[in-house]
């Protein structure tokens, strides 16, 4: 006989003579219990304050770095709510969304239907395979003077360049996920009588869809480092331009607060993707049972 | 004092998403005499290899005790050596270098390692693959490494668990006489885990059946069959039949039981 | 990969699959792609030349980049361009490497270590680095130690992660083994960590050059005065598209030269390693 009777310690089980599923968790005090679930963000929110405050102190408080060169957090948190309430901010934004979103739909676009193209059908992939690995290991963003030329400047080849950063990581992940599926799946889909676009829609295609969110996912870095040096190199907008302005003008603050907001898309963008792959393939990121 | 001795032993794991710890075991008694091969069966999940592992001193008992010897166990040893089901074999090492790891943290064997080494491949039969790699091997290959393994620092005990699961019918029962053959001559306690009944019967002294969880032992049910089992025809002998016909219904039992308590906990 | 091919029916109509598969053991899958390439080459050169497609001064037919890359390897500049990158990259790379590989293994060993230093590496890997080097160039200046700075950066970052990564996947059934038979303390890190790790570690260096590459470019396109980067920058600016390109297939070369040298010994060092297929790395 069994039964699942939580909260009752073990000798009241035994009296019963009745054998447990479960056990109630050992109880530490109450330090431990903060400890395990707290613990991770108090670390980091006091070693946060601590960086801050060492930096604050070694720009301002003791003068040993000119606050020129490296001006002190306080001074950067200030301008960067000064980006957002004079106004400055939203038209670089809204430049900077809008050619990332265009560069990298386009890619996610051709990228996933090459990808599928060439995870598919053998030929295809043997023969765009090669070409597309070597030019992924590439640094994208030497092409950069290239397109300029062919685009001029502006949006176009920021896009480009979004687009040429983005594709390859989209493409292989996606062939190498549609090669995945489990041929096994497929047989059984012949065996149960389906045609094959009934196949490709129930058995090839949820099963290649989370590797195709990873795919988006590992292109987001890269393709955001493609705009960045774009807006860098001269377009006049977008967040890349507020960096490169900042440091051209000395205002080390400006340029940090770009950062700084750079960094929150990325990691947003990061978290968005990697929870859309959790909710597609909760069983690809599971822990092992022992 | 039996040579292993097992006290009321629970075992409770912390889980991912409840803050209850499940319970694996719960309450096994079990005494093992020195050179008697037990087997232990029972459904999926119901425990064994946790019951593996806290012999071996691979986990913490949560309450009971685990005594080899008169000593209570604390943590693992070579003189309990484990065949693992998943092989655990050094990928980067030959199978020779794999064997000797059995060895390398007993100094005093070192001497007569290579000799050693030796008379293991021999007694499980690996001649002419000392020097493959696991990945060249196949899965009851590499699992005779791991007995190799195991064996080479001639543990008292031998704790197997499901060692022949992956392992073809043919292959399998060569082992299973190899495995006799080499466990009696050299008078070693074995416990031994397995999902079938006939494997069960034909290694052990005594078989334990194992509930659902949380595990218990349901029945020990004694073999009296003469030895050496491996080369006769053993399986068509009545008390054989009879005994696995018997183990047959202690686990029908639990499947039913265990369907019961689902059925229940649905409705 | 095996030879089976993928089981979604390959149908091309017109084509039957047994010209094919002769066409295909004939010269191989390789010969296939250098033909492909070669196919290319030529229909570019064609199409820009034969057919005037693209004024030659946008889009350049090969045989004119070959002529820029003859002329550059003829008059030194290119050794001069790789010299100034290449020593940029050894001293970089090479400390990042050095440093990466030993963090990794901190980190992936010492809880205490992962807890504290772990935020800052998170961070500091979330963050483009590229975008830290302009601010690196108002510091430093336009001298090499900016450009080794960031090629340091690039690399350091993902060697760390990967390494630490591997440390912590080592396979739990080989540490138990290691506890049954007595392997313990040091010898344990010795015996099954390091070799278990290393397979990462060659991994995280392959990608670190991919990075260390990307710095290079970023480097000299940000206030670079010479190298590889610069040179592309430049010839970009005197719209010469030709020495451009010849600058970037340089580059090319370079980089799946190196990403193949690393896949290799890789290959050689850890060939227990089953590379998984969907593993962009």
């Amino acid at each position: 006989m069994s039964a699942s009777i939580p909260a009752a310690g073990q000798d009241a089980y035994r009296q019963l003579g009745v054998a447990p599923l479960e056990l109630p968790a050992v109880r530490g005090g109450i330090a431990e219990r903060v400890r395990e679930r707290w613990g991770r963000l108090i670390v980091v929110a006091v070693e946060a304050a601590i960086f801050l405050a060492l930096w604050e102190w070694l720009t301002i408080g003791s003068g040993l770095v000119n606050p020129v060169f490296l001006p002190p957090p306080s001074r950067v948190f200030t301008t960067l709510i000064e980006l957002f309430t004079s106004g400055t901010i939203w038209p670089e934004l809204q430049f900077s969304a809008t050619t990332w979103t265009t560069g990298f739909g386009l890619a996610a676009l051709v990228g996933v239907t090459l990808g599928l193209l060439m995870g598919a059908f053998e030929p295809v992939g043997r023969l765009l395979g090669p070409l597309a690995w070597s030019l992924y290991a590439t640094p994208h963003i030497s092409i950069r003077p290239m397109l300029v030329i062919w685009f001029g400047f502006g949006a176009a080849p920021i896009i480009a360049l979004v687009f040429v950063s983005a594709i390859f990581p989209i493409l292989l992940t996606t062939a190498a996920g549609v090669r995945t599926v489990d041929p096994v799946l497929l047989r059984a889909g012949e065996v149960f009588g389906g045609r094959w676009v009934d196949i490709q829609r129930k058995i090839v295609l949820p099963s290649t869809l989370p590797f195709v969110v990873t795919g988006l996912r590992l292109a987001i870095p890269t393709s955001l480092i493609g705009m960045l040096v774009g807006e860098i190199l001269g377009s006049g907008q977008g967040i890349g331009a507020i960096l490169a302005l900042g440091t051209a003008t000395f205002r080390v603050d400006q340029a940090i607060s770009a950062i700084v907001i750079l960094v929150a898309t990325s990691l947003t963008l990061l978290r968005l993707f990697g929870a859309l792959e959790h909710r597609l393939a909760p069983w690809r990121h599971g822990e092992t049972r022992e | 004092m039996s040579f292993i001795e097992i006290r009321d032993l629970t075992v409770a794991y912390p889980q991912a998403r409840s803050s209850n710890r499940l319970v694996a075991l719960w309450e096994v008694n079990l005494s093992v005499g020195d050179g008697e091969f037990i087997t232990v069966v029972g459904p999926s999940g119901c425990g064994k290899t946790t019951l593996l592992n806290a012999v071996a001193g691979l986990v913490p008992a949560t309450a009971g005790e685990v005594l080899v010897d008169g000593k209570r166990v604390s943590g693992p040893g070579p003189e309990r050596a484990v065949v693992f089901q998943e092989y655990a074999l050094l990928p980067w090492r030959t199978a020779w270098d794999n064997i000797r790891f059995g060895l390398e943290m007993q100094p005093k064997l070192r001497d007569s390692a290579n000799r050693r080494i030796r008379e293991a491949i021999e007694l499980v039969g690996l001649n002419g693959f000392e020097r493959a790699y696991p990945r060249e091997l196949s899965g009851g290959m590499r699992q005779r490494v791991g007995l190799a393994r195991a064996l080479v620092a001639e543990p008292k005990i031998l704790l197997m668990d499901e060692p022949f699961a992956a392992v073809d019918a043919m292959t399998r029962e060569v082992m299973q006489g190899e495995l006799e053959r080499i466990v009696a001559a050299a008078g070693r306690t074995v416990i031994f885990i397995t999902h079938s009944i006939d494997e069960a019967i034909l290694l052990g002294d005594r078989v334990v059946v194992a509930t659902t969880r949380p595990g218990r032992v349901k029945e020990i049910v004694r073999v009296d069959l003469p030895r050496p089992r491996g080369d006769a025809d053993v399986k068509g002998n009545p008390t054989f039949i009879r005994t696995r016909e018997h183990v047959w219904e202690l686990l029908r039992d639990e499947a039913l039981i265990h369907a019961r308590g689902e059925e229940a906990a649905a409705g | 990969m095996t030879t089976e091919t993928s089981s979604l029916p390959l149908f091309l109509p017109g084509i039957r699959p047994t010209r094919l598969r002769r066409l295909r053991s004939l010269i191989g899958w390789n010969g296939a792609v250098v033909l492909e390439v070669a196919l290319l080459i030529a229909v570019w050169q064609f199409a820009v030349t034969g057919l005037e497609l693209w004024n030659p001064r946008f889009v350049p037919p090969p045989s004119d980049i070959a002529d820029s890359l003859a002329r550059m390897i003829g008059n030194g500049q290119l050794a001069r361009h790789l010299g100034y990158s290449g020593g940029n990259f050894v001293v970089g790379y090479l400390a990042a490497a050095g440093t990466g590989v030993v963090l990794g293994f901190a980190l992936g060993s010492i809880g205490v270590v992962r807890v504290v230093l772990g935020p800052f590496i998170w961070l500091a890997y979330a963050t483009p680095r590229v975008a830290i080097q302009p601010i690196l160039v108002l510091w430093m200046g336009f001298g090499v130690a900016p450009k080794i700075l960031i090629i340091f950066l690039m690399a350091f970052f993902p060697i760390v992660m990967i390494v630490m990564e591997g440390v912590r996947n080592t396979d739990p059934s080989l540490l138990r083994a290691s506890r049954v038979f007595g392997v313990g303390g040091w010898r344990r890190y010795t015996k099954i960590v390091l070799p278990a790790s290393l397979p990462y570690v060659l991994t995280g260096l392959r990608l670190g050059i991919a990075r260390a590459l990307v710095g290079i470019v970023v480097g000299e396109f940000i206030g670079g005065t010479a190298g590889l980067g610069y040179a592309i920058r430049i010839a970009g600016q005197e719209f010469h598209v030709d020495t451009a390109l010849a600058v970037t297939l340089v580059l090319v070369v370079l980089a799946n030269v190196s990403m193949l040298l690393l896949l290799t010994l890789k290959r050689r060092l850890a060939p227990w390693d089953q590379e998984v297929s969907t593993r962009l790395r």
